[in-house]
């Protein structure tokens, strides 16, 4: 089954190059002239335009970008004459950090918060969490984002308000760096698997083979625990996957915010430049990575339901 | 905390270079007091003249920017911007005073011959590269060579008047010159004569790694991340050091203000709109204008603005005093000509030539038998303090009859759309300025360099009779005669009203209290020479 959709990657890689190689005649502005200077002369920015090989036709053009991204090379940046391969393998790292920040701030407080308003329906203790989860969907992260940090780094010098220091360089440092920006990123989250949940779980709870369990004398926490939470955790699974995708575009407003050079950050400063290879090498990468990242998601399906190992 | 380190000393020791030749060496010290609401005027040098400050020499100084460089190799260098950067690692043969005042750097002194038709330099000694290579006469023709020859470069023509470069001895070299040398020295204090050493020039990394012979070397670059700048070890003059190191990070203007609230950064540009928060954090704040002017440039070749009546109209159509203090809250220097008060090229005579005067305009624009007025292509850069500025812009303009349409235009696509495809009539843009007072009026004012429709004069009209005083001008080196002739063009071309020229502005720097020596270049390109931390 992997290697099937493994296969299937291809086509879709394909695809997503075409788009890729194609911004450059949407977007506007001469890659030839960026580069050439503030004052070239007309001769001169001819001159780069050959190098850059931009007077080859269309197709020589194609065959040029995807076989040199089949080499993992994706171009250089115009502005910063860096290696795209190589930024987006820096700033790789900050963006993970902070999605799996998030991420683990929305499983601990999500799931927990789920099964509390799952295991007394209707009570005070529901009303109040699904009301949380509903604000907590609601608020914008970069307001969020700016009321802790105000709070918590500037006016108390808690956490760091901007900044990264990679886990090589020092662990603590590296896990206050995240804090803020993980709780900002995963609150929405967090509210949207708590919401998930609990519905989902509220059904398995109700189901008859709960109601055998319960009436064999099996515990409250195994009946939760082993039983209602594996299949009712299936659409959660599939939420987590959806919010790794909006993570990840999350996190472009929380790099810039906190001052994260991650691929977030990256992908703001060549937009803004239109440094159209390292827009290209964006597209490429977040496309790859979001696909991989549903490939998990749909593996450990076969984890938690056997029916669909099979398929 | 190690040594004492006496910033009287440092201040000793520029004063010494101070006395060395090229140019007027200017005196001017300026106030940069956070407590003024004027901002100041062209900066001095060091102003720190009160008690002596012990620094922390232990301390790494951070400082924060919107960018980094376009290339680490500065003969490539696509962008005005990068010298900030570029400086701290490469030196160049002429240095500049915060007013832009030329003194040694590589070069020691510089002497014209009696026809104008060569400049021997002489070179300090003892200098060498990042790399351990020797700085001398050779290293200087090699560097200059590739300037106006090398694959990529960017440079070339701001070196055509130099023929060739001729090794006189192993410290000193004769420039060969073809023409007007007026703007040379200049045009060496900036990214043009910034010294690479010769071992690297076949280096591919150098546009990331950079080799020059200046204060600190780059220890680790991080494009879009930081820059980490270390003490170079032989620097030719360890005065200039008086920290550990510097740190350049690439931030927003947001996250820029939270890390100089937090202290984690030590200086940075910020925003008008932010000014009050810094304040209120106990940031230091400094404001003064550089180079750099926001214009409505005109396409002379379009609409009715090849008549100098109707431009003259727009001229007096606009309340500059009124639009600084709306648009920038007061942060700014209304201004009809393209250099700021206190540079040498700015006209006393030009000051008064516009005022706001609608009545006036009508009249003009009536004797260019405009009396309905007319409509123009506006175009404006999508930036917020643009988008303001252009809707004042419009609405001054209306009251005179004349319709402004306004058009946005992306900021990465700005100058290539208005100076390359010639999209609109006219553009509200900004103008960073150049090493060279010559060269901003050559480039927006005479007829662009292939003779064609695109450049920075997108039209290509030029301004009557600006070339025959702009050859004046660079056939002289004397400073004093120069700085007449080049203030006699730029009331040439605010009499013609070549364009819309609105404000300077003086957008505010903030900086942590225990900054010292982190002075404001009129030239918008600090040099950082002596810049230190207090001792806490």
């Amino acid at each position: 089954m992997i290697g099937k959709r493994l296969l299937a990657l291809i086509p879709l890689m394909f695809f997503v190059t075409l788009i890729a190689f194609s911004l450059t005649f949407f977007v506007p502005g001469d890659p030839a002239i960026t580069l050439a200077g503030e004052d070239a002369s007309a001769d001169q920015v001819e001159k780069v335009r050959d190098e850059l090989g931009l007077n080859d036709p269309i197709y020589v053009q194609y065959g040029r970008f995807v076989s040199d991204l089949a080499q993992g090379d994706l171009g250089t940046s115009l502005i910063t004459k860096e290696p795209v391969t190589t930024a987006l393998m820096r700033g790789f790292p900050i963006t993970l950090s902070i999605t799996f920040g998030a991420l683990f701030v929305a499983v601990a407080i999500g799931i927990p918060a789920g099964i509390l308003a799952a295991s007394k329906p209707g009570s005070l203790i529901d009303r109040f969490a699904t009301l949380t989860a509903t604000i907590g969907v609601a608020v914008p992260s970069y307001w969020l984002a700016l009321v802790l940090i105000l709070q918590l780094a500037i006016y108390r010098n808690i956490f760091p308000a901007v900044g990264y220091t990679s886990f090589t360089d020092s662990p603590k440092e590296w896990v206050m760096h995240l804090i803020l920006p993980s709780i900002t990123l995963g609150t929405a989250a967090a509210a949207e698997i708590a919401r998930q949940l609990r519905g989902s779980l509220v059904e398995s709870l109700s189901q008859d083979y709960i109601r055998t369990a319960k009436s064999k004398g099996l515990s409250t926490t195994k009946i939760v625990g082993k039983h209602a939470l594996k299949n009712a955790s299936l659409p959660v699974v599939t939420v987590l996957g959806l919010q790794i995708s909006a993570l990840l575009g999350g996190t472009v407003i929380i790099e810039q915010i906190f001052g994260m050079p991650g691929i977030g950050s990256y992908a703001i400063r060549s937009v803004v430049a239109n440094d159209i290879p390292a827009i290209q090498g964006v597209v490429v990468f977040s496309v790859l990575i979001t696909v991989l990242a549903n490939l998990l998601v749909d593996i450990s399906y076969g984890y938690l339901n056997p029916k669909v190992r099979q398929a | 905390m190690r040594t004492k380190k006496r910033l009287g000393a440092f201040i000793a020791v520029m004063a010494m270079f101070l006395g060395a030749c090229g140019g007027d060496s200017g005196t001017e010290n300026s106030n940069n007091d956070s407590s003024t609401t004027q901002p100041a005027l062209a900066g001095g040098e060091s102003t720190t003249t009160g008690p002596e400050v012990e620094l922390d020499e232990d301390a790494i100084f951070v400082m924060s920017g919107a960018v980094g460089p376009t290339s680490f190799d500065p003969h490539k260098s696509a962008s005005s911007f990068d010298n900030a950067t570029l400086a701290l690692t490469y030196d160049r043969l002429v240095h500049l005073t915060a007013s832009s005042e030329p003194i040694p750097g590589l070069a020691t002194s510089w002497e014209l011959s009696d026809d104008n038709s060569s400049i021997l330099f002489t070179l300090r000694e003892d200098v060498t590269f990042h790399d351990g290579t020797p700085f001398n006469a050779e290293a200087v023709k090699a560097n200059i060579e590739r300037v106006k020859t090398v694959e990529g470069g960017t440079l070339s023509s701001q070196l055509d008047m130099v023929d060739t470069v001729e090794i006189v001895s192993d410290n000193s070299v004769l420039f060969k010159l073809n023409g007007s040398p007026g703007a040379l020295i200049l045009t060496l204090s900036d990214a043009a004569g910034m010294m690479v050493s010769p071992a690297a020039f076949e280096n591919p990394k150098l546009a990331l790694q950079p080799v020059g012979a200046g204060m600190y070397e780059v220890a680790n670059y991080e494009p879009n991340g930081k820059i980490e700048y270390r003490p170079y070890a032989d620097y030719w003059e360890p005065e200039a050091i008086n920290v550990a190191g510097i740190d350049f990070l690439v931030q927003d203007s947001e996250a820029r203000l939270n890390a100089l609230r937090e202290g984690t950064v030590h200086l940075g540009l910020i925003e008008s709109s932010q000014e009050q928060s810094a304040e209120e954090a106990g940031l230091k704040i400094q404001k003064s204008p550089t180079l750099a002017f926001n214009h409505m440039q005109l396409n002379r070749a379009r609409s009715e603005f090849g008549n100098p009546l109707v431009r003259q109209a727009m001229n007096y159509a606009i309340d500059r005093e009124a639009i600084v203090d709306a648009v920038v809250n007061g942060n700014g220097i209304p201004s009809a000509q393209p250099f700021p008060p206190g540079y040498f090229a700015h006209s006393a005579d030009a000051e008064s030539i516009y005022s706001y005067n609608p009545e006036k305009a009508r009249e003009l624009l009536a004797e260019a038998g405009l009396a309905d007025g007319f409509s123009f292509d506006f175009r404006v850069v999508a930036l917020p303090e643009f988008e303001a500025l252009g809707q004042v812009l419009q609405a001054q303009l209306a009251e005179v009859g004349i319709d402004a349409q306004i058009t946005a235009l992306s900021p990465a696509d700005a100058a290539q759309s208005f100076y390359f495809r010639q999209e609109g009539d006219a553009a509200l843009l900004p103008w960073g300025g150049r090493p060279d007072p010559s060269m901003t009026l050559e480039l927006l004012y005479l007829e662009n360099a292939d003779g064609s429709a695109e450049g920075r004069n997108p039209g290509g009209v030029p301004i009557e009779g600006l070339e025959g005083v702009l050859n004046e001008a660079n056939a002289l080196t004397d400073a004093d005669a120069r700085a007449e002739k080049l203030q006699e063009a730029t009331a040439l071309v605010v009499e013609q009203a070549a364009e819309l020229i609105v404000y300077f502005p003086t957008a505010p720097s903030a900086q942590n209290e225990r900054v010292v020596g982190a002075d404001r270049y009129l030239s918008g390109k600090p040099e950082y020479r002596g810049i230190g931390l207090a001792a806490e």
